[in-house]
């Protein structure tokens, strides 16, 4: 289960929520939805995030702003895109390009975070272009489940674990925030070079960070280089 | 106000509390409207109708042990208005009381009957009910504020009113639209709504189908924010006087009174914990009965009737209901709380 960005730690939440379902009649795309009694007697009607409903837009945060009683925060635009509210996982047995060899990369093109590349890899069949998943910039929206064309449920999916959530505070440090958010302008280009599209990817991160100097050996890294997160 | 001797109080109380409740009950639709609306979401303060209550403010804060400041000055407006003026909240502010006495007015009215009503001692129930909602608020939960009126219709509005209009308008317009009518086809974009909101709708039915059996059945036995405001309005200054020789015990304010806040053998005598101030028996006859300011000597009024029994009952219905939901089985593993 996945609670709106900026909800408290959960034992906190709990303490804090009363269910009134503010936030879900704020939410633009429906992608709070309340607990029903599968999550628990405590937690009934409080809210959740259930990206194949709607996903949370990377635009807005009214949720924190109505809450009344402070379970979710009122964080500001610029903070709430640096909240991690768990991490989109493929499920490489029924994804389309994974496992058909299907020319799909919705999900990649969906990310308003960039989390999601595209990939030549081997798969189970044959070497194909695939997408990628990269946990640390992947706030766990659900735009690329929301938008997943697999029927019934999403070939990928947003799980809680990463989630990060704070009773007060920054999310992240400056230098972190500089980092992800230097990933999630750059690597635009990366989307548009279809031919080799972590070609484009590695040789850009590389140009930012030449110290590093296994940029170029290691094309299939899952991390740009010179970020630790 | 104090001392209205007058024509003041008489029918005029009824209208004052009719138009109060018409307005409220305009003012908690549209901030629920609003919530969602793109600017006003953000200016327009639409949560300060669920912070005006002073149980949820004090619930939180036990449950979160910290201090949520918009919370305890709402919170405490309302309980030092409560502690002058009496369960004004009731009668005058709550969305909720106002749905029901529609329904109980318009509704359920053909059911009901006088005979059916509960024995007078099951109003205390909600005293239980108070206890037991802060027993769990010590063991860091607000579960029980699902009972919370303003939380009740406030959810109500979001899951089955809102959506229900939504989705009865796009398959309105899908109709028009079969008909031809170009302009009309933007309207008929339906989206999905929510989870449980049969659930919700479940609850809400349960609130008002007390209608049949009593008046404000609700507030009268359940609710625990009226609980509330009953404790709280003990002292308070705003009550109903009966003029002693105006009144010639002809007990149609007894039998008028929705929330039996009058002693049926003595008149005179007015539960404050009970009244909730809507006038009924003042706008009987003018002579009588009145609602003013100030305490009366020899005027008999009744506090909220809590014993021992009640707070014990609370107390243990409460320490039976956190492991009660704590050992619920949860399917999705929760490793960050309970």
């Amino acid at each position: 289960m996945i609670r709106p960005p900026g909800a408290v730690p959960e034992s906190e939440f709990l303490a804090r929520c009363i269910a009134c379902g503010a936030c879900m009649k704020a939410c633009p795309t429906r992608a709070l939805q309340p607990c029903t009694i599968e999550d628990g007697a405590q937690r009934l009607f409080t809210p959740r995030l259930v990206p194949r409903v709607g996903a949370c837009d990377d635009k807005c945060h009214l949720c924190g702003h109505v809450c009344p009683t402070g379970a979710i925060r009122a964080l500001p635009l610029e903070e709430k895109k640096y909240v991690k509210v768990g991490t989109a996982v493929i499920d490489r047995h029924r994804c389309l390009s994974w496992q058909q060899n299907k020319e799909c990369l919705v999900c990649d093109e969906v990310c308003p975070y960039n989390a999601i590349e595209a990939r030549v890899v081997d798969t189970v069949k044959d070497r194909y272009k695939v997408p990628v998943v990269f946990e640390d910039y992947c706030t766990g929206c659900g735009l690329c489940e929301y938008h997943c064309p697999i029927a019934d449920s999403a070939a990928i999916q947003v799980y809680r674990f990463g989630e990060k959530r704070l009773s007060r505070g920054e999310y992240l440090s400056a230098r972190q925030k500089q980092m992800i958010q230097d990933r999630r302008t750059h690597s635009d280009a990366a989307h548009l070079s279809v031919e080799a599209p972590s070609a484009g990817f590695t040789s850009d991160a590389a140009a930012q960070s030449p110290a590093a100097p296994d940029a170029q050996a290691a094309p299939q890294s899952n991390l740009p280089s010179g970020f630790t997160p | 106000m104090g001392g209205t001797g007058g024509d003041w109080g008489v029918r005029v109380l009824r209208k004052v509390r009719i138009a109060s409740q018409s307005v409220f009950l305009v003012l908690f639709s549209a901030s629920v409207f609003l919530l969602a609306v793109h600017p006003t979401g953000y200016s327009w303060p639409s949560h300060w109708f669920l912070r005006l209550n002073p149980l949820v403010a004090l619930v939180t804060e036990v449950a979160a042990r910290s201090v949520i400041l918009p919370l305890l000055i709402m919170g405490l407006a309302t309980a030092v208005l409560t502690v002058l003026f009496g369960r004004f909240f009731c009668g005058f502010v709550c969305p909720l009381g106002t749905c029901i006495d529609l329904s109980d007015r318009f509704l359920l009215n053909r059911s009901y009957n006088e005979q059916r009503r509960p024995p007078r001692y099951f109003q205390r129930i909600k005293y239980v009910v108070l206890v037991m909602v802060l027993v769990v608020a010590l063991f860091g939960a607000t579960l029980p504020l699902v009972l919370d009126p303003v939380s009740i219709l406030t959810r109500i509005s979001t899951l089955v009113a809102f959506p229900f209009i939504r989705v009865a308008g796009s398959d309105a317009a899908a109709v028009l639209q079969s008909t031809g009518l170009e302009s009309f086809s933007r309207l008929g974009v339906s989206v999905p709504q929510f989870y449980g909101s049969w659930l919700a709708a479940l609850f809400f039915l349960l609130v008002v189908a007390g209608g049949p059996w009593d008046k404000r059945f609700w507030c009268q036995y359940v609710c625990p924010s009226g609980a509330m405001f009953a404790v709280l309005s003990r002292f308070s200054l705003w009550r109903r006087h009966v003029v002693a020789e105006g009144c010639n015990q002809c007990k149609r304010c007894f039998r008028a009174c929705p929330t039996r806040a009058i002693e049926d053998k003595k008149v005179e005598k007015t539960s404050v914990a009970e009244c909730i101030e809507c006038g009924l028996c003042v706008s009987l006859k003018d002579t009588c009965t009145r609602f003013e300011l100030g305490r009366q000597p020899g005027a008999d009024v009744v506090g909220a009737d809590v014993r021992r029994r009640h707070v014990l009952g609370g107390l243990l219905a409460g320490f039976a209901l956190v492991p009660m939901y704590r050992s619920n089985a949860i399917a999705r593993r929760d490793l960050t709380g309970r």
